[in-house]
């Protein structure tokens, strides 16, 4: 396991996860969830990260801009940046790892950012977990997240009508994020892997070209800390890129 | 006071250069106070909403150095094998020790939320080196006080008689409430606390309306032993506060709150 920072400006934390063996066809990014389902998920992507790696892939996870222990703050970030960051880790994976075939695992709205990516970069396969593929799809998750129990701080929010998940987003969050539609999914292979249906609009096997629909409660919209560990998600997850 | 410039590292401790931290550090500014934050539960170093993150930027920018650790068998930190939870949790202070002595730092204050608080304690209770003790939610046991402030404050409420009431009238069985934390008897918590707070410690404990057994303030104090000294001990209760400060507001005031009390103990 490989810590550091990376980027232009040296600003993104990435940990890369060398591939153990002979190395397969092509690389690995993995795109978190954003805001708290990004600490639920990361004991789950970190467990999906090292069986790749010792499956003989390359793994970089990272974490985006004004999250985690990038830099910057999410107060001054705009969402178009989180398309970036992306791709700035699929051309370090391949800087790295001299695999210029790169996968992308993304989880709930990252899902929508790398889509994005698959416009601008190629990109062999997209897996996605939980996939909300349009801006106002997320928007009505965010206003639905509630804390879990009795417990309701909402009269001390800051800023009520952009403070989402705990976190206070930028000015533009709302306008930025409810303006981005579906965007189709370039790509030579894509799967998803479903615990919750509420996001998909249409049948699942529209999100993408192979579906896995998981028994499962993420519980994506409580306002909790509780870690997310799905043991049928992360073995669907290395199944698909494996 | 320092500059905002404030410079963050991954690193890897210990013989194996396995065990995981991320150093905050100021600049500009020399400090011999070295801060060690320990995972909240399960979540990684980050902290519950980047509680940790925030904690650790504004240290730096009133000149403290610290590391927001994984601690072994959490975050990106592997297990360590053959080895229980405490020797686990004294190993590791042990490379944080190491790798502050090595950059000139040579007290140590320790936070911690939840288990990471008792975590926090338990160290302090078993190493002559922590200045300081910032305790999130940490222990605190039920007193006559507390359970007087419980039951008064759903006498009059419609609902918890309601609740009852089904409780009493239906089949099922309730199982007993959980206690997640893996405490010792309150004796033994209380006389750990204690000689933490006799060997020099300074404690800030800070609680929240998102536990169960705390509902007054001072009630941590007046349940230790009457022969303690308390002088170093501070009690904050923050009564409209979840327990992982899920609210941008919170966090800010939890902020000022480990702000105040660190410039008022270790400032130079």
């Amino acid at each position: 396991m490989e810590p550091f920072y990376f980027g232009d400006n040296k600003e993104l934390f990435g940990i890369y996860h060398a591939a153990e063996g002979m190395p397969k066809k092509h690389a690995v990014v993995v795109a978190a969830p954003l805001l708290n389902e990004y600490m639920r998920a990361h004991f789950a992507l970190r467990r999906i990260s090292l069986t790749l790696a010792q499956s003989g892939f390359d793994v970089l996870r990272f974490d985006y801009t004004g999250m985690g222990n990038s830099k910057g703050s999410l107060e001054n970030t705009l969402p178009d940046r989180w398309v970036d960051d992306i791709s700035d880790a699929v051309q370090e994976i391949s800087d790295i790892s001299g695999n210029t075939t790169v996968s992308i695992i993304a989880v709930r709205f990252a899902a929508h950012l790398a889509a994005s990516v698959t416009h601008q970069r190629n990109i062999e396969q997209l897996v996605m977990w939980d996939p909300i593929l349009e801006g106002r799809l997320w928007l009505q998750s965010l206003r639905r997240a509630r804390p879990m129990g009795t417990t309701n701080f909402s009269e001390y929010l800051l800023v009520k009508e952009r403070e989402f998940m705990g976190h206070l987003t930028c000015p533009s969050f709302v306008t930025n994020i409810g303006s981005r539609p579906r965007i189709p999914i370039r790509t030579k292979k894509n799967y998803a892997v479903i615990t919750e249906t509420r996001q998909i609009q249409g049948p699942p096997t529209d999100v993408a070209q192979r579906v896995d629909l998981v028994s499962f409660y993420c519980g994506w919209e409580d306002l909790s800390s509780q870690v997310l560990y799905p043991h049928e998600v992360i073995d669907s997850i290395c199944a698909a890129i494996s | 006071m320092c500059s905002n410039i404030v410079e963050s590292a991954p690193v890897l401790l210990g013989t194996s250069q396995s065990l995981f931290g991320m150093r905050t550090m100021p600049q500009d500014c020399v400090t011999s106070v070295g801060v060690v934050i320990l995972n909240a539960g399960l979540l990684h170093h980050v902290g519950p909403f980047r509680l940790h993150v925030e904690i650790a930027n504004q240290l730096a920018e009133l000149g403290f150095a610290s590391l927001r650790l994984d601690q072994s068998g959490k975050g990106e930190s592997p297990r360590r094998p053959g080895r229980s939870r405490n020797e686990s949790l004294l190993l590791d202070y042990d490379d944080v020790r190491s790798h502050f002595a090595g950059l000139g730092i040579d007290k140590t204050v320790l936070i911690g939320l939840c288990s990471g608080a008792d975590d926090a304690l338990f160290i302090a209770s078993q190493r002559d080196s922590i200045a300081g003790l910032i305790l999130l939610d940490g222990y605190a046991s039920k007193n006559a006080g507390y359970r007087l402030r419980y039951y008064a404050n759903r006498i009059f409420r419609i609902g918890p008689w309601l609740r009852a009431i089904r409780r009493f009238a239906s089949a099922r069985v309730y199982a007993p409430e959980i206690n997640f934390r893996d405490w010792e008897s309150g004796t033994d918590m209380l006389r750990r606390f204690a000689d933490v707070l006799d060997g020099g410690t300074r404690v800030l404990s800070v609680f929240t309306a998102g536990q169960n057994y705390y509902n007054h303030l001072g009630q941590l104090e007046s349940e230790l032993p009457a022969s303690c000294n308390t002088a170093h001990l501070e009690e904050v209760y923050f009564r409209k506060v979840d327990h992982t400060y899920n609210v941008t507001y919170h966090r800010l005031r939890l902020l000022e709150t480990i702000a105040a009390w660190v410039r008022q103990n270790f400032s130079d």
